[in-house]
């Protein structure tokens, strides 16, 4: 089974394309924001747009950890492998930063703030809940960077050696469900009272 | 075919072992998560309460982003330039190991700060 194309230019070209849209859809959820003059929904848009694309992004790693056909197909499985890691660490990154975007409007002691609301409905979703996402995300920029540095450094080798593999496949396997578990605790609350500007 | 199978044996032996930088890689990691964990269990302890608003927007919160990023970046460069002439340092087994358990340590500090037993027990039959 090859999960990739035979040819490294087009590997090339479908990444280019794919990162292009990925690029232009940013763009446009945060035009739209500025239009209908919701800054902070465009930018809490683009916090999920990018917590989805992390979580699809190692999903895609893994399948190509498993699948690659390292023996005809070294140079696209470690492109791949790079940009899709690379693709991750950068998304964390836009993921803490519109996060924290995000908390300095919910954490607003105004008593028409999200936090002011779900801590009169339901006290729970603010703390744990919520504390627990923002503080357990932090580590999301070092899981992935760790995870990025080891794809780099050893480039083809995380395809032949078992036990390097493994260890990738387990890493980026905890990394996503921790992650659907701290997007739970953001779930809660947003249910409740989502940011606003 | 037997070429082959001797340089895949060969990658095999040099990756279990792996070298200074990349074991730089994983404690610095390391000791980034569990400094989340402490300083979110200190943050509403004087002084650090004052000490981790890096912003007044952002609270405590602000202060635990920049100095755990901080403590990753430089424990990094450090233990990099320390240990990048080490052909190898450890292996990749217990790197992922302890890395997991730096993990593990920081959520259960995390649950316990943040008062999750509290949750726990409302479902604990009377």
């Amino acid at each position: 089974m090859y999960l990739i194309n035979d040819t490294y230019y087009r590997t090339k070209f479908f990444l280019t394309f794919v990162l292009i849209g990925i690029f232009f859809t940013s763009v446009g959820i945060i035009f739209i924001g500025q239009i209908l003059g919701k800054q902070i929904e465009g930018i809490m848009l683009i916090h999920d747009f990018y917590i989805i694309l992390a979580l699809i992004t190692g999903s895609i790693f893994i399948g190509l950890l498993y699948f690659a056909n390292i023996e005809y197909q070294k140079k696209d499985a470690v492109l791949l492998a790079k940009i899709s890691t690379l693709t991750a660490l950068i998304s964390v990154f836009i993921i803490e930063i519109t996060g924290t975007i995000g908390y300095i409007e919910y954490r607003s002691p105004d008593v028409d703030s999200a936090k002011s609301k779900i801590k009169q409905i339901f006290p729970l979703a603010h703390s744990p809940m919520f504390e627990t996402m923002e503080y357990a995300g932090l580590i999301g920029t070092m899981w992935t960077g760790l995870i990025t540095y080891i794809t780099w450094y050893f480039k083809e080798k995380i395809f032949i050696n078992n036990v390097l593999k493994n260890a990738l496949i387990v890493l980026t396997f905890l990394a996503i469900v921790y992650a659907l578990f701290i997007s739970f605790m953001g779930i809660v609350p947003t249910k409740i009272a989502s940011v606003q500007g | 075919m037997e070429s082959k199978t001797t340089r895949i044996k060969s990658i095999n032996a040099s990756v279990y072992g792996v070298s200074g930088s990349i074991a730089a890689a994983f404690i610095a990691c390391s000791i980034s998560i569990i400094s989340i964990g402490i300083l979110t269990a200190i943050r509403h302890t004087f002084p650090f309460n004052d000490w981790l608003v890096s912003h007044i927007l952002l609270g405590q919160y602000g202060g635990i982003f920049l100095y755990s990023h901080l403590i990753w970046i430089v424990s990094w460069i450090l233990l990099y330039f320390q240990l990048k002439k080490r052909i190898t340092f450890g292996n990749i087994r217990h790197w992922v190991i302890s890395f997991i358990g730096s993990i593990l340590a920081t959520t259960l500090i995390m649950m316990y700060v943040l008062n999750w037993m509290g949750v726990f027990a409302l479902f604990i039959p009377r």
